[in-house]
Parts: C-alpha cells; structure tokens; sequence
C-alpha cells in the first residue's frame, strides 16, 4: 500500500475507526489510543483493496476487547469514571439512551453501534465475527431487550422510538 | 431505533472528538511510520516483517526442527505471522482469528495460542478425533461482556478444528456463542465437536453453534454405571435403568434397540444403543436411524479416540460403513 493510499485510508475511516471505540470504551483517551493501534496494523498487514471498512471495524472491535482486558487499564478506568457524564444532549430521552448503553456489555455497544450507526448488515457483521447472520441477529435482539430494561428500570421506557 | 441512536451518538462524538491539531498529529505520525517501515524494508538486514515471516516458514519447513525451537519461534511471534504463513505444504497450517489467537502446527506438534503475548500450548497428543482439548480462560465479565472463553481443539491429521466458545453471562440456555478459528467450516460437524456440545450443554447448542444437522440431538442413552473392574454395568435408558452386566462380551458388543421420541411422517426414529467390554473398560455408542433405515446420526462415548472404536467395526460392515467414513458423517 503506497503512502498516499494508506493516508486516504486514513481520512476515509478515522472517525469510523473513532466513534466505534468510544461506543465500546467508553473513554476519548482509549479510544484516541485504539484508532491510532488500529492504523499501525493497517501498516503492518493491510487487508484486501476494498476491505479496509470491515477490517479495521474488527480490529477496532478486538483491540478495544484487549485494551478493557489489560489490568492497567482497569485500574485506570476507575480513576477515569464520569468522564462522559457530562455530555449534553438535545432531548433528555437520549441522555437517558446513552446512560442505558453504557450499563451494556461493551460487546454488545459495539454491536448496535456497528449496525446502527455504521450500517453494517447481520450478513457483514457475521463475516466480521466469523459467525452466521441468525447468530448476529440473535445477539442485536436480546443487545435490544437488555437496553430496553434497563431504560424501564430507570424509569425512562417511553420517549423513544417504540422499537427499541 | 437506529434514529435514536444516530442522533444521541453524533451530538455524543461532537462533545469528545479529538481536536483537529491531534488528529493531524496522529496522520503525521503515522505518515512518518510509513516511511520509516518502507526505508526499513529497502535497507538489507532490516527487513522486519519479512525477516519474523521468513523465520517462520523456515521453522516449518526444516525437518529437524526440535521442539524447543519450534516454541521458541512461536513465542516471539505474533500469531498474526504464523497466520500468515502459507506453508500448508511443509506442515504448518494457520488462520489468522480475530483475536490474535490460533492453532499452528509445527512439523509433528501442535500448538495453541491464546493470547497475543502468551506462551503457546503444546496440546499434542491432547486431543483426538473422538474428544477435543479443552483450555478454559477466565475473564472479567464486567470488561469483556463474557465470563470465560473456551478453546476446543479436536480431530486428526488435515481435519483437525479448533473452536472459541465465548460465554456469556447473560445469555439465554442454548444462545453459546462461538467460531472456527481453525480449520475447514465445511467439516464443522465431526464426531469430537458433536459429543463435547451434547455433554456440555444444552439441547440446540450444537444447532444454534452452526451445526449443519437441523433436528436437536436427543439420545435414548442419557448415562451409565460401570463400577471397578466392569463387575456391575447398568445403563440410563430413557429414564430407566438397564443392566447389561450379563450382556457383555469381549467377542461382539450388546445391542439395544429402542424406539425413538422424533416423530417423523413415516414413523419414530429408531436408536441402536451399543455397549462393549473392552478390558476393565466399557465402551458405548448409540446410532439413530430414520424409520426408512437411514442413519441421522451416531455417537461414541467412553472412547477417547479412534483407536477405541475398532469394536464397532462389525456392526458397521453389516450397515455398509466403514470407520474412515463413518467418522466423515456429519449427520443428515
């Protein structure tokens, strides 16, 4: 891969590579560290022309799962608690959406957010996964029963889209 | 929902994105690895990458190859490498998983890697065709969003398979999730991967895991009892107790037939429950056949492998099976 691919590879994904590890970390410094670790394996060993989206997404994925494994990191994950607990949002349905997400598993976060916010379909995702749609599809369905029991719990069930 | 989310998360994003100075430094930075990495490969004796990849083809490849260096190799190198080794023809036979963990083999040993940095596993010897290797690791569920992943290693010779089994906390019975990290998908069935599922969990398992065999395995067999010796053997036959104590025999094994509970158009299935007295030892299979005779499935239990089941030989020459292929058989 020549410089100027990789750097537009770079631009084109950034903020996918961003916005994903924050949903599952939970932590801007975490994240900022995974999309820069997630570049440097593109460096290493690029995919396939044209995979670039649905590899970074899984290294993305697997290199926030090793960063919450790691015990530094949790030891400062508990200095870092609140972090996000001042984000602002226009309606409050969807602070108390983001309040919910955070109580999910990160695996599960990453999910919803690859299908929701990235678009990715079940089949995609169960290529990333190595796995088959009905078990990705499984997975988003009961990702959206926790989140919706935990937003009835805290007493905000309603005010969302109903499908949720 | 996907409104929902959309909008929380991009006023969310808008709140914490890096700056744009920190964003150019980080493209900066990694416009400069660039160039650092493609001067290094240009330079002669700085070739890296290629150099760990070449050690590993040749680690392969040599034919003396002790064991210790065999490990040596693998334990300085990412997995991702050994994956990245196409040598297929020499012995070593890798895939690249998602989470940098894997199953290489080198010349006659096998090796499992479960984390990036860890030591790999010598599980040769450990595993067979008929009952897999198991390694458990622990994780912290509240970080991970699973209590413990398994590695299931089994088979033999070019169809030898590794599984991870990632539980979950919170996961309904029968919703284990899990992925071939190694080995052919199209062989996903086999014998050792089929008994591991039936003993270890629950009904549909297997099915939800992507087991080609449709209908949920449900045996007649469900237990047996062999005390010191095999002096008294019983077996759980459909919640009943049965003993075959008098009935076994070191010259052919002891046949039970009983209908099964899957009804089909044409009638029940029927399940053939043999048992065997091998030494002190007793081994047991149970075969299940559709009301037209065809067989749907089979298993083995109390073999630890393929050199166990030369007992059932007879008995699948009288069905026009032979081990080689029975041991194929994925079911229908």
């Amino acid at each position: 891969m020549k410089q100027e691919e990789f750097l537009a590879v770079f631009d084109q994904y950034r903020s996918m590579v961003y916005a994903l590890a924050l949903s599952y970390t939970r932590s801007p410094q975490d994240a900022e560290d995974v999309c820069q670790t997630a570049f440097l394996k593109l460096l290493e060993r690029p995919p396939a022309a044209g995979k670039e989206k649905p590899w970074l997404a899984r290294v993305t994925v697997n290199e926030c799962a090793s960063l919450l494994r790691a015990p530094w990191r949790r030891r400062r994950a508990q200095l870092e608690e609140g972090a996000l607990e001042n984000l602002c949002f226009d309606r409050p349905e969807e602070g108390w959406l983001w309040e919910a997400l955070g109580t999910l598993p990160p695996g599960q976060r990453a999910l919803i957010h690859l299908r929701y916010y990235e678009g990715f379909s079940a089949s995609e995702l169960a290529r990333q996964y190595h796995t088959t749609p009905q078990i990705i599809s499984a997975r988003l369905y009961r990702a959206k029963v926790q989140l919706k029991k935990r937003l009835e719990e805290s007493g905000h069930g309603t005010g969302l889209s109903q499908n949720v | 929902m996907e409104q929902d989310y959309r909008r929380m998360f991009e006023q969310a994003l808008r709140q914490v994105q890096p700056d744009q100075a920190r964003e150019d430094a980080l493209r900066a930075q990694l416009a400069r690895r660039w160039t650092e990495r493609a001067q290094g490969e240009k330079a002669p004796g700085r070739k890296r990458g290629k150099l760990l990849r070449s050690a590993v083809l040749a680690a392969a490849a040599a034919a003396a190859l002790t064991v210790t260096v065999a490990a040596e190799v693998a334990a300085r190198q990412p997995v991702a490498l050994l994956a990245m080794a196409e040598v297929r023809e020499d012995g070593c036979i890798a895939f690249d998983a998602p989470e940098n963990v894997g199953v290489f083999r080198i010349k006659d040993r096998y090796y499992l890697q479960v984390t990036e940095d860890g030591e790999p596993i010598d599980i040769t010897g450990q595993f067979s065709e008929t009952v897999p290797y198991v390694y458990v690791r622990e994780l912290e569920e509240e970080s991970s969003g699973y209590d413990c992943l398994k590695y299931v290693v089994g088979g033999c010779g070019d169809r030898i398979a590794a599984w991870i089994l990632m539980h979950d906390a919170h996961a309904q019975e029968g919703d284990l999730e899990g992925r071939l990290i190694y080995g052919n998908r199209a062989e996903l069935d086999p014998i050792w991967w089929r008994t591991y599922c039936y003993e270890n969990y629950a009904p549909g398992t297997w099915k939800s895991l992507g087991g080609y065999n449709d209908r949920e395995l449900r045996l007649v067999m469900e237990g047996w009892t062999a005390d010191a010796g095999a002096r008294r053997v019983t077996m759980t036959i459909k919640g009943g107790e049965v003993d075959i104590t008098q009935q076994l025999s070191a010259d052919e094994p002891y046949i039970l037939s009983v209908e099964g509970e899957e009804r089909s158009p044409t009638g029940f299935n029927r399940h053939e429950v043999l048992a065997y007295r091998d030494g002190d030892q007793v081994r047991y299979a149970e075969f299940v056949y559709t009301p037209e005779g065809k067989l749907q499935f089979w298993m083995p239990f109390n073999c630890p492998s393929a050199a166990q089941l030369g007992w059932l030989e007879g008995y699948m020459a009288e069905h026009g099976w032979t081990l080689d292929k029975l041991m194929k058989f994925s079911g229908i």
